[in-house]
């Protein structure tokens, strides 16, 4: 619950540096960043890999 | 009363600090607690002491203040492997692993933390820029009422330098430099090549910097670092490979500079000498023309300084001597442990908006001693149910001129007596003390007690009113942030640096054993100290000490050198002093008001 009430946090922030910073490839990519914590999360080793060639 | 609790974790040195009204009431790094050195986790240990340093409630944390801010490194990580591409294959899932996971969660780290010691969420959780973080660690605390405020250090966010002005209770950052250009990052990978470790191995290349000639100086500004007038560079990233945080250095650098980095169990040659010395130099002159620069952009007489290359004091002592502004204040902590001190002081007077005493040419860092004593009970009565055969020493004058007497003889003293210094440098009450005047003290110490390179210098601590009789520096220097000369001493004759090969052998031990000083023990190869000096009010015991070793010997200069050996943090409670005691070869060992005689135990 804790964890839950900080991503909701998390994601305001993100919304708001990439207002900020004019930075809107951010938002593009955030919800891969979302998908990549979850999958972080529950395997902790090759999914960074696939990510890492989107970039 | 607010409480801010200041953070600082993650990277590396993690620490935490407590300020109650503005005031500054506790400070330690985690280190010290775990016995892991530089320990980068949450500082759990450090925080639980702060809480309990200030007399914190369940429910009395008002802000906690964190001294980055993780989503902008975020982004600077993301930007970066975008730009070096493939090169960031292997090493990209890593720093994403440690993003992911802790990086990004720090409000919810700092809960989690909070939670497990037994506290409430704090009120606000804010997060300062880091390089605001060293700005505010510097100005605040700072004996100035307004100042120039110069950073400098590895990387913050984008920031790895940055010019301010500070004046009252505001802090304003008017130019920065950006990553990758950065000279922390530059002197890291220098040390890299010098085979020590990143991180912590900077003060070594300092310290070998004078064994060596300025050979590579013309090399790296013509090929590796395009430096302006106004002291901002730009790298050429061919040399290096720290972008993609493999490496520090690349194959080119190695080319460029007689070979690949040293292995760190191989003897130094003059080759690591001379990096040492060139790369010392290039800083040393990034610095000053930086901090001109600064001086005409803020116009302003003094400067305070903070960062991690901010504890390079020899460059501190030549911006003293050669540099634009009357005075310079570094703050003792300068490194990122002293941010958690700087965020929650910036979240005191930027955040909330209250004001800053007049500070009447004092700092209000309190002798840096913000730390916990060695122990929470009575050492004696400890001591005595263990059975460990001690004097107590209850009278500050007697004990002091007791271990004159002890010193006078020859010996070696652990202290370990009062608050812990915060910061790196160890201010009399977690150190070891010993006899400047011995020439054969800074060998004995270097392989018998503290068990590490046998070139490594020792600073001495000195009585203020006597230093500019011992020592070439105008005013205190109660934070050992500067270098300077040492009068009366004499220099060996250097070679001819034409004549000397990279290859050669630096025989280190011998030309430090060369040097002509009243004081070897703490005079370094060209003839210069990393002053202490020392003053009844922010240490009154050392004062003691110092006093009556000059009564008894005319000399008020002593060595002092970090109670730990080789590897590990400096001693925190007494547990930790009586085990580093027994295992080196210390003479005696002063806890509170305890004396130890090794023969004894």
């Amino acid at each position: 619950m804790l964890r839950l009430r900080h991503a909701w946090r998390l994601a305001s922030d993100v919304v708001r540096y990439s207002v900020d910073h004019r930075a809107w490839w951010l938002l593009l990519i955030a919800p891969i960043i979302a998908l990549a914590v979850v999958m972080v999360s529950a395997t902790k080793a090759s999914i960074p890999y696939a990510v890492y060639t989107l970039f | 009363m607010v409480n801010i609790l200041g953070i600082s974790a993650f990277y590396h040195d993690a620490a935490a600090a407590l300020v109650q009204d503005g005031r500054i009431v506790a400070a330690a790094q985690e280190e010290r607690f775990t016995r892991i050195k530089n320990d980068a986790s949450m500082p759990l240990g450090a925080i639980e002491y702060c809480l309990a340093e200030g007399g914190i409630e369940r429910n009395g944390i008002d802000v906690v203040a964190y001294y980055e801010k993780p989503l902008s490194s975020f982004v600077r990580v993301l930007r970066t492997f975008t730009a070096i591409g493939p090169s960031g294959f292997r090493t990209f899932p890593r720093a994403m692993d440690e993003m992911l996971r802790r990086k990004l969660w720090i409000s919810f780290e700092v809960d989690r933390a909070l939670k497990s010691l037994g506290f409430s969420r704090p009120g606000t959780t804010v997060f300062a820029e880091h390089h605001m973080s060293h700005a505010a660690a510097a100005f605040y605390p700072s004996p100035f009422d307004s100042a120039c405020i110069l950073t400098f250090d590895g990387v913050g966010e984008w920031a790895t330098s940055s010019i301010g002005v500070g004046s009252g209770n505001s802090i304003e950052l008017l130019e920065e430099m950006r990553f990758p250009d950065s000279i922390g990052l530059l002197y890291s990978a220098f040390t890299h090549a010098a085979g020590f470790r990143v991180n912590s191995g900077e003060y070594k290349l300092m310290g070998l910097a004078p064994f060596g000639t300025p050979r590579y100086r013309d090399r790296i500004l013509d090929k590796v670092v395009d430096l302006r007038d106004d002291g901002s560079f730009a790298i050429d990233l061919r040399y290096f490979d720290y972008l993609s945080g493999r490496r520090m250095t690349s194959d080119r650098f190695g080319h460029l500079f007689d070979g690949p980095p040293r292995q760190p169990d191989s003897p130094i040659t003059q080759r690591e000498c001379d990096l040492a010395r060139s790369i010392q130099d290039v800083v040393e002159d990034i610095i000053l023309r930086i901090a001109n620069h600064a001086h005409r952009v803020s116009g302003r007489r003094q400067a305070v300084l903070g960062g991690g290359v901010a504890l390079n004091c020899v460059a501190n002592g030549r911006l003293l001597r050669d540099g634009p502004f009357e005075q310079i204040w570094v703050q003792p902590a300068a490194g990122d442990a002293g941010s958690a001190l700087g965020c929650a002081l910036w979240a005191w007077h930027d955040v909330l908006g209250n004001m800053r005493p007049t500070a009447d040419g004092v700092d209000s860092m309190r002798g840096a001693l913000l730390g916990p004593p060695p122990s929470t009970v009575p050492v004696a009565a400890t001591l005595s149910s263990l059975s460990r055969p001690h004097e107590v020493l209850s009278d500050p004058t007697q004990r002091a001129e007791r271990l004159a007497g002890l010193l006078n003889d020859g010996a070696v003293i652990g202290v370990c007596s009062g608050r812990m210094e915060f910061g790196p440098r160890a201010l009399g009450n977690r150190s070891i003390l010993a006899d400047a005047r011995s020439t054969t003290m800074q060998q004995r110490l270097n392989v018998k007690i503290k068990n590490r390179e046998s070139f490594r210098p020792f600073a001495p601590v000195v009585l203020e009113e006597r230093c500019a009789e011992w020592f070439e520096i105008d005013g205190p220097s109660p934070y050992m942030s500067f270098v300077a000369g040492v009068r009366n001493s004499t220099t060996p004759v250097e070679s001819d640096p034409t004549e000397l090969l990279p290859t050669d052998p630096a025989n280190l031990g011998d030309r430090l054993g060369s040097i002509r000083s009243p004081i070897p023990a703490v005079t370094h190869v060209d003839g210069t100290a990393r002053v202490q000096t020392v003053d009844a009010e922010r240490y009154p015991e050392l004062f003691r000490i110092l006093s009556a070793f000059e009564g008894l010997t005319g000399c008020p200069v002593l060595v002092n050198t970090s109670f730990n050996v080789r590897g590990e943090p400096i001693v925190a409670t007494f547990e930790d002093a009586y085990r580093c005691f027994m295992a080196t070869d210390m003479d005696w060992l002063l806890v509170e008001d305890c004396l130890l005689d090794r023969a004894e135990q």
